[in-house]
């Protein structure tokens, strides 16, 4: 599209402010319910940004965690072995393998094995939920145990509270239940004047304090030991030390176990119900699982439908994985199978509860989150979770899971605001031990809560906008103008209030790529044509005939760093590529789909689609990791309910490469490369930049690339790479969620330039235009001693040397 | 620490009991009763409570702890005195290799508390009844099922009782033994 003049503009501003004003007066309906809920939603965020504590913990508890897991699951890989039923076997004696025993696959290979193992059983189960049930109460019935099922949470609080009447309990002890967490029981209990004590330490701590645990499995993670000093002593009104955790544990030991002597209930939660025995399958650390199931003459077992699986084989299996994803154990040191009471006198209740579930089996988008088998992983390894902690980053679920299910059980208004957080960064997704889509699964939460509840003014505003390419091109070129006097080389140099200083916003470039490009590719196809000319009559000698690579500049590269577009151009054509740019290019609709506006993400994604289709280039490539994703992974569902655009999605989904992709394993540049493709060659004498690499976590998490494209880096680009520490964790852009939570935004980039900081290099390049933004950006405001390079950037910066003689082929 | 006569599986389960900071002393049934009373002494334990199984199968504790002038609980002895043991011994039903647990499957409370409230905790474990993996386990969890001889309460305890619920710091002995011992019996 040519530069136009002023009448233009100004005809297309107008038309701006006609839509925004008819976006504007679309209003969210407001319910005094999600209100209330998005009030406490504000109040929950604001306190944990208060916390002194609270972010320092969770960062402690997230390095440490990572690397705990995966020792855990490299001691499963070394005994693990394929067995002849295709099931995972364990090799008792680490005696020396026979010679044709095919080699011990790794930890992350034995995880993923199990992990398959274990969704394909739990799917069984949830596909034939009634059976497995109806074989579970039989068995359980036939061993003594009393088995009920509870509609919702108000059903089962009451089913217990009666039982409690009947037996005459005033005192009941609790080992941990998130099922009792999401039923309110403890509440509902006290209201009925039975005392109730949690058992778990955690919980104990976290009902002492009067809080809701902050993670499935640590619920007080998010408090350091003087915290809990503080509170022991304020308790129970005598010192207890800050400083000595095992002081805080004996006095833990000595105050409950007075309370396992005296109940008369015990409530315990469940980790599988085994159909074939009826049996209750219960894990603790603590031992304090045992005790409430053995003192108390009566037992309450409360349990979501969830839990069930067809056999022991298949619970063993499920503790493999639970364990290790939960603690980086290999098993708990307690784990308890009951079936039926023990003694005619005494009692087994199996409270089965729906409050929810069996919606969730009924809807195709959520139902493969009933596989969870509460291991708490998915928050071990999210960005804002780290940030903000479980109070935030969920409602009583905490971590991604609690994103997804607390809609069903606690209802979308709860949900909303902590959606808002997600990064989208998908790690999460690499450590469920039952391949729960957990990310995709946090996408359609947001859509149903941007569907009922509607989004900000100012994102309703810039979607409506960019989602129109004329307008968007022209508020762009308005923009780059009004802005030029603030503007410093790429960034914007604006009077910005505090809270947003930690980040230098991009300049708007004055001239963007498409611009730049556009004489650029009128030569290149003069060239073209005289070549034509030239070889009339003469058969083309070429051993490897050159691919065509459509690029595609996408839409913030071209607007806001256009050079890394240049670089990219000009790195396809160094490699070999007959390089061509579409017109009209905008914007593939990731920043609608993200922000939970599927329209908005069809409209954009249709326009995609259709200019890109003008070329017929054997490639798509682009310098937009994000935007390959989008259209590999996100449009095929986006069309999912219109065959004839998603037939066209996935022959664009079948063409469109990352450059990094494309530069390893199309142009090969990593094998030998500077030799075989005689294109980029590494000047000998030059020296070595010493490089970080910052992966873009979907790159890593979805698309499958390295953490370090190490050959191609070092080999072929002749850098000194760095190893960063935590390199597959997020930058905390996040598509719009830096924009909606700029301080939590801010924390997560702290821990990625930290990190980078600490290797001593003194270049950063990653391979996505939004994380070199942020971390450039962030950088700047930091006034750190770095530089930002996309990969194009490094690879042309290599080629440096060589220009003239590129110049010379051209 | 392994000694002659153990089976390949025995020092698999070893090796892992060992992992989670379990000892494992190999004996032979002759010498068990003294090493319980040694490992008793060690811990400087006075009040001692021992299962059904292991009175039973093993008689010859009891004097031998009564003579070391160890106080030895009732059979029946109830939760509040089982709380104030010092030690508890149990007989386990049987090891996994894999994971170095033992299966505690008594069916009286009296005879579970035993291994759940002291804070040392003794359990005598047949070498021949160590089988190699979960599967395994699982495999005879649902033989007692399908068997008719139900077990209403089976613990798989590994190691002793633990927490990291403060900033993941590891605290061993919370509600549970604070230290576990395995007596290995060789030729049971």
């Amino acid at each position: 599209m040519r530069p136009r003049g002023p009448r233009f503009t100004a005809l297309i501003l107008a038309s701006a402010v006609g839509a925004a004003l008819g976006v504007l007066a679309v209003r969210p309906r407001h319910h005094a319910r999600s209100a209330a809920a998005a009030a406490d939603f504000r109040r929950r965020y604001q306190r944990a940004l208060r916390d002194p504590h609270l972010a320092r913990n969770l960062l402690a508890f997230q390095r440490a965690w990572r690397p705990a897991r995966a020792a855990a699951f490299a001691q499963l890989g070394a005994l693990w072995q394929p067995t002849e039923s295709a099931t995972v076997g364990v090799r008792a004696a680490p005696a020396a393998p026979p010679d044709a025993a095919p080699p011990s696959p790794d930890g992350e290979a034995a995880f993923a094995a199990l992990r398959a193992e274990m969704a394909a059983t739990k799917d069984a189960v949830i596909a034939d939920l009634p059976r497995y049930f109806a074989q579970f109460r039989q068995a359980a019935q036939a061993a003594g145990a009393v088995v009920v099922e509870a509609a919702d949470a108000e059903a089962a609080c009451a089913y217990v509270a009666d039982l409690a009447r009947r037996r005459g309990a005033r005192l009941v002890v609790k080992s941990k239940s998130m099922v009792g967490e999401e039923i309110e029981l403890n509440h509902h209990l006290q209201a009925h004047g039975i005392q109730v004590v949690e058992t778990d330490l955690g919980e104990w701590i976290v009902q002492l304090a009067g809080e809701r645990p902050s993670h499935m499995v640590m619920p007080a993670i998010h408090k350091s030991r003087q915290q809990v000093g503080a509170l022991f002593s304020r308790v129970l009104s005598r010192e207890v030390s800050r400083e000595a955790i095992p002081e805080q544990v004996a006095v833990a030991r000595a105050e409950l176990r007075q309370k396992f002597l005296a109940a008369d209930l015990g409530i315990s939660g469940a980790n599988a119900l085994i159909a074939e025995s009826g049996t209750v399958m219960l894990v603790t650390n603590e031992g304090n699982g045992r005790l409430v199931t053995t003192l108390p003459p009566v037992h309450v077992v409360l349990v979501g439908y969830e839990k069930l699986v067809p056999t022991y084989a298949d619970a063993v299996r499920q503790l493999r994985l639970l364990a290790r994803s939960a603690t980086a154990q290999q098993i708990t040191s307690y784990t308890t199978f009951i079936t039926g009471p023990d003694h005619p006198d005494r009692e087994l209740h199996i409270v089965l509860v729906d409050n929810g579930r069996l919606r969730m089996r009924a809807d195709p988008v959520f139902r493969d989150a009933l596989r969870c088998i509460r291991c708490g992983a998915c928050a071990n390894v999210c960005p804002p979770y780290q940030v903000v902690g479980g109070h935030v980053f969920g409602y009583v679920y905490t971590g991604a899971i609690g994103l997804v299910n607390t809609p069903f059980h606690h209802g979308l208004e709860h949900a909303a605001g902590p959606q808002s957080l997600c990064v989208s960064c998908n790690a999460c997704a690499t450590v469920c031990p039952v391949g729960i889509p957990l990310p995709q699964q946090i996408l359609a939460v947001r859509a149903r809560a941007v569907a009922r509840y509607g989004l900000p003014v100012w994102k309703r505003l810039a979607l409506a906008l960019w989602a129109r390419p004329a307008l968007a091109d022209a508020a762009c070129r308005l923009g780059a103008r009004l802005a030029t006097p603030l503007s410093d080389g790429p960034f914007l140099r604006l009077p910005l209030p505090a809270a947003w200083r930690w980040r230098t916003p991009p300049a708007l470039a004055s001239s963007p790529a498409r611009d730049r490009l556009r004489g650029w590719m009128r030569a290149r196809q003069e060239a073209a044509r005289m070549q034509e000319t030239a070889a009339t009559g003469q058969a083309p000698a070429q051993e490897r005939p050159s691919p065509t690579v459509a690029c595609f500049l996408q839409c913030v590269t071209d607007r806001c760093c256009p050079e890394v577009a240049l670089a990219t151009v000009r790195v396809l054509e160094a490699c070999g590529a007959r390089v061509v740019v579409p017109e009209r290019q905008h914007c593939c609709g990731l920043p609608a789909l993200d922000a939970g506006d599927l329209p908005a993400a069809r409209r954009m994604a249709r326009q995609t689609i259709a200019v890109l289709e003008t070329s017929d280039a054997d490639y798509v490539v682009t310098a937009a990791a994000s935007c390959v994703v989008a259209m590999r992974h996100e449009y095929p569902a986006l069309f999912d309910h219109d065959p004839p655009w998603r037939r066209r999605a996935e022959r664009l989904a079948a063409r469109v490469l990352d450059l990094t992709t494309y530069l390893t394993h199309v142009a090969r540049l990593s094998d030998a490369a500077p030799a075989a493709t005689g294109a980029v060659p590494r000047p000998a004498d030059a020296p070595r930049p010493a490089v970080a690499y910052h992966p873009f976590c979907q790159s890593l998490n979805v698309l499958g690339l390295p953490a370090e494209p190490r050959a191609l880096l070092e080999d072929a680009l002749g850098v000194e790479l760095r190893s960063l520490p935590e390199a597959n964790v997020c930058c905390g852009f996040g598509g719009s969620t830096s924009f909606d939570h700029p301080a939590v935004a801010r924390q997560i980039v702290a821990r990625k330039l930290a990190n980078v900081m600490a290797t001593g290099a003194t270049t950063l390049v990653t391979d996505n235009p939004g994380c070199l933004l942020h971390l450039r950006g962030a950088a700047d405001a930091a006034g750190l001693p770095l530089r930002v390079l996309h990969l194009a950037e490094l690879v042309t910066e290599r080629l440096d040397g060589q220009r003239a003689t590129l110049r010379a082929r051209a | 620490m392994i000694a002659h006569g153990l089976s390949s599986l025995a020092a698999a389960f070893v090796e892992r009991a060992a992992s989670v900071g379990t000892q494992t002393h190999p004996a032979r049934r002759a010498g068990a009763p003294r090493l319980i009373v040694q490992l008793v002494a060690g811990e400087r334990a006075s009040r001692v409570a021992l299962d059904t199984d292991t009175r039973a199968r093993l008689p010859e504790s009891t004097s031998a702890l009564a003579a070391a002038r160890r106080a030895v609980l009732p059979p029946d002895a109830a939760p509040s005195q089982l709380a104030d043991a010092d030690a508890g011994v149990s007989w386990a039903a049987f090891g996994v290799a894999e994971t170095g647990s033992v299966a505690l499957a008594a069916r009286a409370t009296s005879d579970r508390l035993v291994g759940m409230l002291p804070p040392l905790h003794v359990v005598l474990l047949a070498q021949s009844q160590i089988v190699p993996d979960l599967d395994a386990a699982a495999a005879r969890l649902r033989d007692w099922t399908a068997g008719g001889a139900r077990q209403p309460y089976v613990s798989l305890v590994t190691g002793a009782s633990r927490t990291s619920d403060i900033e993941r710091v590891l605290t061993i002995g919370v509600h549970g033994p604070r230290v576990q011992h395995v007596l290995l019996l060789t030729d049971e």
